[in-house]
């Protein structure tokens, strides 16, 4: 078990107007890929924040490896993400005004590599998802289901041990969606992380070993094995 | 008519386009300000010159006039550009309620020059809160009478008007650049370069204004020599994005760190963008070079004997830094204008860079640099094309009158203190970006 998470509490508000995205969550993340679903409003973005100690949740905790993540300091936190993580996000994740490359390096020139080895390791996971020939390219010279493998090759390069990818395809035509699944599968099952895909999309689910369903802040159901049609808790 | 309900309607609920709105009234208003300032002391020239005043007077009040209705003008371009270039969703939500590109477009530009004339409101505000300051400088040995830096009800009139047309026209031009569909505001998607050809029209206009300097004797030669210095003023901005892409791309290849890497990169990228923050200073750092050599012409005045330029040394000194005043302040809400909107601009960037782990100081110390390297780079090219400014009027001048050098290095460092400020005036919005909660990409 890599990251696990007891009894997540997050609420927004106090008395009446008290809004719960969390109720009191249990969830183990193992190597593999797990996928978080639910309808819009269900807890699943929160959920993944607060793994990623992008929130502190209102109660409970997030253990990684034994450490609790809500005592760690802000700075702490953030080295965290930059060392041990990888995140994939629906949109706007690339700095415009740096090739591809550049954009890969970024997470391991922040923690003090020199820009050629960076450079270097950055074109080897550009390759990684397809994109080689397409290093020196700029985030607006790139379609977006390239931009999208860009930022798989930067979650993966500084070797984390969980990525987080929240709506990966949300942006992408379902064709795109599908190709794009499939590689951030592969990937970050051969660099030998654990992957957390947030989606309200059974057809990116079912590229998932594991699938937990949420629904007003509880995880409802659980899957041990690829989904391969919508459940009817998602209705 | 649905569109502009709608319109309406959008601008009473974008609460997060406040910012943008202020910042813009701020800009339009200062601008306002400032001209109404200047032309209320060109017609207090003008005025006691037509009851015997000496009209040396008028003449040097022209040439200040000339040289801080650039930066003016510049001013309320960018209030104009940033208050029509930050309003993509709302300009896409309209093109989705069903209105047509040209009516989307008009009621933009309708929108930048209603905010004009609200900024030019304020800045007639400002100017009539300036006048008792004003009032207290003293030239010729006596102070203003408020009465005396009171512009006419024509000119007042014709200020607000033109602050509005340099609004419309902004707008009109800005939007020619971007293509509004339902979907969103599309832009550029590759790097901008910025040619060569740049230098060799520069080089032109410089070596112009050595001959042009011989003809300011005559009234022809004054319009012509205005003219020139004009050109020469705009050769700054033709000059310096170039070399800023030169800058940056040298750079590149020597950024080590996360901060110099981005710096370099938005060098390079777009080189008039990177320009654009720091246009303001480099315009205080070229009046200051200017300026220089205002003492050095005073100290070869002849005193004493003519008793109406007895005070001519004084108020040439006088004047350099009243000018100069009111150029740093124009950068001062310049850089400060800019680099706030830049962080509004950036927000997903930030976010982004923080989610992947990088730490608030490392943000921070990246926008410094940001700003930073094109700063210096343009403080330097202003510096030395002021000197091929007073280069004619014998440099050397310069270097016999030590007030001339302070009001220069004065200048320099007073605009480097400004930016410094601004960027940091502008941090907690950084922090305010990044507890925001929102994810990049979120609308």
């Amino acid at each position: 078990m890599i990251l696990s998470a007891r009894n997540l509490v997050m609420t927004y508000g106090a008395g009446d107007a008290a809004a719960h995205a969390l109720a009191g969550v249990n969830l183990d993340v193992d190597p593999g890929s797990l996928a978080i679903m639910g309808p819009s409003g269900s807890g699943k973005s929160t959920l993944l924040h607060c793994l990623a100690g992008i929130q502190r949740p209102t109660g409970g905790s997030v253990r990684l490896r034994g450490m609790e993540l809500a005592s760690m300091s802000d700075k702490t936190r953030t080295a965290l993400r930059r060392r041990d993580f990888g995140f994939v996000f629906q949109a706007g994740q690339l700095v415009a005004e740096l090739p591809a490359n550049e954009n890969v390096a970024l997470p391991l020139m922040l923690d003090g590599m020199a820009h050629r080895a960076a450079i270097g390791r950055a074109d080897h996971y550009l390759e990684v998802v397809g994109l080689a020939g397409l290093e020196g390219r700029r985030p607006g010279e790139l379609s977006g289901g390239q931009a999208q493998r860009v930022a798989i090759a930067r979650a993966l390069v500084a070797e984390p041990v969980v990525v987080f990818a929240d709506e990966p395809t949300g942006a992408l035509d379902q064709n795109t969606g599908q190709e794009i699944m499939q590689v951030l599968v592969g990937a970050t099952s051969r660099a030998g992380a654990a992957l957390v895909v947030v989606t309200h999309d059974p057809g990116i689910a079912r590229h998932c070993k594991r699938t937990v369903l949420m629904r007003d802040g509880h995880i409802v159901a659980e899957y041990h094995a690829p989904v391969t049609a919508e459940p009817a808790v998602m209705a | 008519m649905i569109a502009l309900r709608l319109w309406w309607l959008l601008l009473r609920r974008q609460t997060d386009q406040r910012l943008t709105i202020m910042l813009a009234l701020i800009a339009f208003g200062v601008a306002t300000g400032a001209l109404l300032t200047v032309l209320g002391g060109l017609a207090a020239f003008i005025g006691r010159s037509e009851h015997g005043g000496n009209g040396l007077y008028v003449l040097l009040a022209q040439i200040a006039t000339v040289i801080l209705i650039i930066p003016v003008i510049t001013l309320g371009g960018s209030a104009a550009r940033l208050s029509i270039s930050r309003r993509d969703d709302r300009l896409a939500a309209l093109r989705l309620a069903g209105a047509t590109s040209s009516q989307v477009g008009a009621i933009a530009v309708a929108d930048a020059a209603g905010q004009a004339l609200a900024g030019a409101m304020l800045g007639v505000v400002l100017y009539f809160a300036a006048l008792p300051g004003v009032a207290m400088i003293n030239f010729e040995g006596r102070p203003f009478a408020w009465s005396e830096l009171l512009v006419t009800p024509a000119v007042l009139a014709l200020t607000i008007a033109g602050v509005v047309l340099l609004a419309t026209v902004s707008a009109v031009l800005t939007l020619a650049r971007i293509a509004i569909s339902p979907l969103g505001v599309a832009r550029r998607s590759s790097p901008k370069r910025v040619s060569a050809i740049r230098i060799g029209v520069a080089l032109v206009v410089l070596l112009a204004w050595a001959p042009a300097t011989k003809l300011l004797g005559s009234d022809a030669g004054l319009i012509v020599g205005m003219i020139v210095f004009g050109l020469c003023f705009a050769v700054l901005n033709l000059i310096g994005p170039f070399v800023l892409g030169l800058i940056g791309r040298l750079s590149v290849a020597r950024a080590n760190t996360v901060p110099k890497l981005l710096a370099a990169r938005r060098l390079t990228d777009d080189p008039r963008a990177a320009w654009r923050p720091v246009a303001g200073v480099t315009l205080a750092t070229f009046v200051a070079g200017v300026l220089s050599i205002g003492p050095a012409i005073a100290a070869s005045q002849p005193t004493g004997a003519d008793p109406e330029s007895a005070h001519l040394p004084a108020d040439l000194m006088t004047g350099s830094l009243v000018t100069l005043v009111i150029a740093a302040l124009l950068a001062a809400v310049s850089v400060g204008v800019n680099q706030a909107a830049r962080v509004y601009d950036l927000r997903d960037q930030y976010q982004m860079l923080h989610l992947i782990g990088t730490d608030v100081p490392v943000l921070k110390q990246a926008r410094v640099r940001e700003t930073a390297l094109p700063l210096v780079a343009s403080v330097a090219i202003a510096a030395l094309i002021s000197l091929i400014m007073v280069a004619p009027f014998g440099i050397l001048l310069i270097g016999q009158a030590p007030g001339g050098i302070a009001t220069f290095v004065g200048g320099i460092a007073v605009s480097l203190g400004l930016v410094l400020v601004a960027v940091q005036l502008s941090q907690p919005l950084v922090d305010r970006v990044l507890a925001s909660g929102r994810m990049p990409g979120d609308e």
